[in-house]
């Protein structure tokens, strides 16, 4: 039982954290009475200090959108979505956003498994969850005093320790996932996407703030990046930001 | 302080005459400060008694008095007299007077008019780049800390204390951050006084700005071409020439300040004064009949960034694009006029309408603070009118689409407030590593747990075992000392194994016989080892009834005690 509660304490004092939830409450109701730089200035502050959730990624996007900032807005729109990509409102005002912006797409391009996000925390749990069950199914195989509850612990027991093995690849898989960034979002107004990693290099073509563009690889300051399904150029690091 | 002089006295030629006024002048009235200008006393006799001269403290005399005698002789008329000249330059700008001079001539007093003198002050900037110039470009900007919406104006002027060639072009300015417009200007030339030299400036330029963020905005860039003139020797003759020169003028600063928070949800953008209506043509109709519905917006601000609110119309109203007429000037001193939308909309259905009012929102300049101002709201009344149903229904029910205001976002989310630390990871983390290490020594603790009931649970088996053994031993022993006793060597064998099975196969002695010992060995050891071990048993139970057959008691002992061993082994 103390052994339970001082794992409770530690997890909550990993995750939790009372004093940046209190500013996030602030920003919202700046937000709520209208007060916009303030709420921006606020989440800010909080995802400074180093934390971040669905809903902070969402309501900043919010508060730059009611701020006109759209480029912003998207991009912590498309934040929001790394998390959930699912949630209805959020996916109501990213297209919003999108339709403030210059470059509007002619094509849209169907994103695969982006309903699907890893949640690395949520496999973590599962796989945790298998190995106390994969441990009961052995246990069954030790203590069981009939053959057949023998036989059944042994198979439970080495499948859920399968289970166990394959949900922690998951979560590591969606720990890097999370870390490495896949897409950005141009904040400059205007980029002129090269041919090549070089100034002197001919425009591709030309791309204003708030487009999403997926990352391919980086080549000193220079990354290469992909524009709806065919266009494909150099950018520098500095007129985008990472999602 | 008065100055008093007597002059020294002439000889008299005209006797006391005078042909020319007593008089004080100066070059100019109006003055820039550190220009400089002459004044000038004419006494028009030589015979002067007594003269005072006017006044100049809050001048500072350069030169003077000069004196100067004349002696005119004007169509048969002679005058003679003398002129006094003294060069100034007022001290401070300012509004001051010279006093009046005066003389007495011939026991008469005569006075002259006080003058009065303007002094304009001169900017200390325009002093600055006057320094070590002959021309310069300026810009300034009626404002320098309007708000975001409010028009300023922004003057180039060109200073020059040399000649120019005619012509120049210009290089707009930056103006990133602005709604721009250039106006018309006029070239007009105005003199003035900057550090002693006498320039002129000409207004260039005149544009209308609109900041349209807040923040602290530049205007630079703003450059002018032109030729300049220049004195060139050649030989013995000096002369002018034109030479090209770029002048840049400096970067000026604008702070705009942004709007007040929090803005109206239906702030329109509009900043100055404003007259916001809406008109209605007339509201009592027949179906099919048009209605004009006019929203006018009049006054000062920045009309070409306003956008006029939408009327709404019942959708029993067939409502047709607005015709939007924009009827206002751009001028320095604001953009004056009025902006209108239009809309015919005719009824389709007969009823009891209402056009909800409409609400216009702007920032207002003087007051510093957001008005809103409200049309009426109107009520139309609709009738049905004659041939109503063949010409639009033919009798059907009009369809109607449900029109969705989804065109904002959506709220902020506040039930949830967990945050979770970024670049924290629950996989991988200690608290991960910790659980799935607990849980397996939790599995490796009841692994050994179990070994260790198991070893306390088979203790008194052991010991039986153990006590199994020897007593299988000494019977088989004792078996081998009754030496010649076949009977009793068999007896105690079979009592052996009987012993030694029960204890073994944990059987009572009544539940053992050929059947059970078989079948429990087979499944403890195998099938091939029982039947051994029954054949022994049998051949002892036989050699009771029947002649042994062959098999010396020692060789039953040593197999005996073999298949014992075996077991001891296995079992």
């Amino acid at each position: 039982m103390r052994f339970v509660l001082f794992l409770g304490l530690l997890i909550s004092n990993l995750y939790l954290c009372c004093q940046p939830s209190d500013l996030f409450d602030q920003a919202n109701q700046s937000y709520t009475i209208g007060k916009y730089e303030e709420a921006i200035a606020q989440y800010e502050e909080v995802i400074d200090k180093g934390f971040y959730s669905f809903e902070l990624y969402y309501n900043l996007g919010n508060a730059y959108y009611r701020n006109d900032a759209f480029a912003k807005s998207i991009l912590f729109y498309e934040k929001a979505k790394r998390l959930n990509a699912s949630d209805e409102d959020l996916l109501h005002n990213i297209e919003l956003a999108n339709k403030k912006i210059v470059d509007q797409k002619d094509e849209i391009v169907d994103e695969m498994f982006s309903g699907f996000v890893i949640s690395e925390f949520l496999f973590a749990v599962l796989a945790l969850v298998f190995l106390a069950l994969a441990v009961i199914g052995l246990s069954l195989f030790i203590w069981g005093n009939m053959i057949f509850l023998r036989k059944l612990g042994m198979v439970l027991g080495l499948s859920f320790m399968v289970l166990f093995i394959t949900s922690s690849c998951l979560a590591f898989m969606g720990k890097s996932n999370q870390d490495k960034a896949s897409h950005g979002i141009i904040t400059r107004q205007v980029c002129n996407v090269k041919t090549e990693p070089n100034a002197n290099s001919k425009d591709a073509f030309v791309l204003h703030e708030g487009s999403k563009v997926e990352l391919l690889s980086i080549e000193g300051v220079w990354c290469k990046v992909k524009y709806s399904s065919k266009k494909i150029g150099w950018i520098e690091k500095e007129t985008f930001e990472e999602i | 302080m008065k100055q008093i002089v007597f002059l020294c006295f002439w000889t008299v030629v005209t006797g006391f005459t005078i042909a020319q006024d007593f008089s004080v002048k100066v070059s100019s009235q109006n003055l820039y400060e550190d220009q400089i200008f002459t004044l000038e006393m004419v006494v028009p006799t030589t015979q002067v008694q007594k003269l005072v001269y006017p006044s100049f403290s809050d001048f500072q005399v350069l030169q003077g008095p000069w004196r100067e005698n004349f002696y005119q002789n004007f169509n048969g008329k002679v005058s003679a007299g003398v002129r006094f000249n003294w060069k100034l330059r007022p001290k401070s700008a300012g509004t001051f007077s010279i006093s009046s001079a005066e003389m007495r001539l011939g026991g008469k007093d005569y006075k002259t008019e006080p003058i009065r003198i303007t002094v304009k002050k001169v900017s200390g900037v325009l002093k600055k780049y006057a320094k070590n110039k002959d021309m310069f470009v300026l810009a300034t900007v009626s404002k320098k800390n309007p708000y975001v919406g409010e028009q300023i104006v922004m003057t180039t002027e060109l200073y020059t204390c040399v000649g120019t060639g005619n012509q120049f072009s210009v290089k707009g300015a930056k103006l990133d951050g602005f709604w721009t417009k250039n106006l018309k200007v006029d070239i007009s030339d105005n003199r003035l006084v900057l550090n002693g030299k006498t320039w002129i400036k000409y207004t260039v330029g005149k544009s209308i700005l609109v900041p349209q963020k807040s923040g602290e905005l530049m205007i630079k860039g703003y450059k002018l071409n032109l030729s300049k003139e220049v004195q060139v020797r050649r030989g013995f003759f000096t002369m002018s020439d034109y030479q090209p020169v770029e002048l840049a003028a400096p970067p000026i600063k604008v702070n705009v300040k942004s709007l007040p928070q929090p803005r109206p949800q239906d702030f329109s953008g509009a900043v100055g004064e404003f007259k916001f209506e809406g008109l209605l043509n007339k509201s009592d109709v027949q179906t099919n009949d048009a209605i004009d519905y006019k929203v006018v917006l009049s006054g000062k601000g920045n009309f070409q960034l306003i956008q006029l609110p939408k009327p709404i119309f019942s959708s029993d109203f067939e409502v047709y694009d607005p015709k939007i007429k924009n009827n206002y000037k751009v001028k320095t001193s604001g953009t004056r006029g009025q902006k209108s939308a239009s809309y015919l909309t005719i009824p389709r259905n007969p009823g009891s309408f209402e056009i909800l009012p409409l609400q216009f929102t702007y920032f207002d300049l003087n007051k510093k603070s957001y008005v809103t101002l409200k049309s009426p709201a109107y009520q139309i009344n609709v009738k049905r009118g004659k041939g109503d149903e063949t010409t639009v229904f033919d009798g059907k029910v009009r369809k109607q689409e449900v029109i969705i205001g989804d065109d904002e976002i959506r709220f902020i989310k506040t039930s949830n407030n967990v945050l979770t630390k970024k670049g924290k990871y629950f996989i991988g983390s200690i608290v991960f590593w910790s659980v799935v290490s607990i849980l397996l020594i939790a599995l490796i603790l009841m692994f050994l747990l179990k070994r260790k009931v198991k070893s306390d649970k088979s203790d008194l088996l052991e010991f039986k075992n153990k006590k199994a053994n020897k007593v299988a031993r000494k019977y088989l022993q004792d078996a081998r000392k009754s030496k010649g006793d076949e009977s009793r060597i068999y007896e105690l064998t079979s009592k052996a194994i009987y012993g030694y099975l029960s204890d073994k196969l944990k059987l009572a002695i009544s539940e053992l016989n050929i059947v059970t010992i078989k079948s429990s060995l087979s499944t403890a050891i195998d099938v091939e080892f029982a039947e051994e071990m029954v054949e022994i048993l049998e051949f002892c139970e036989m050699v009771k009834y029947a002649p042994n057959p062959g098999v010396t008691p020692d060789q039953l002992l040593e197999k005996t005690e073999k298949l014992i061993t075996q077991i001891e082994n296995r079992l």
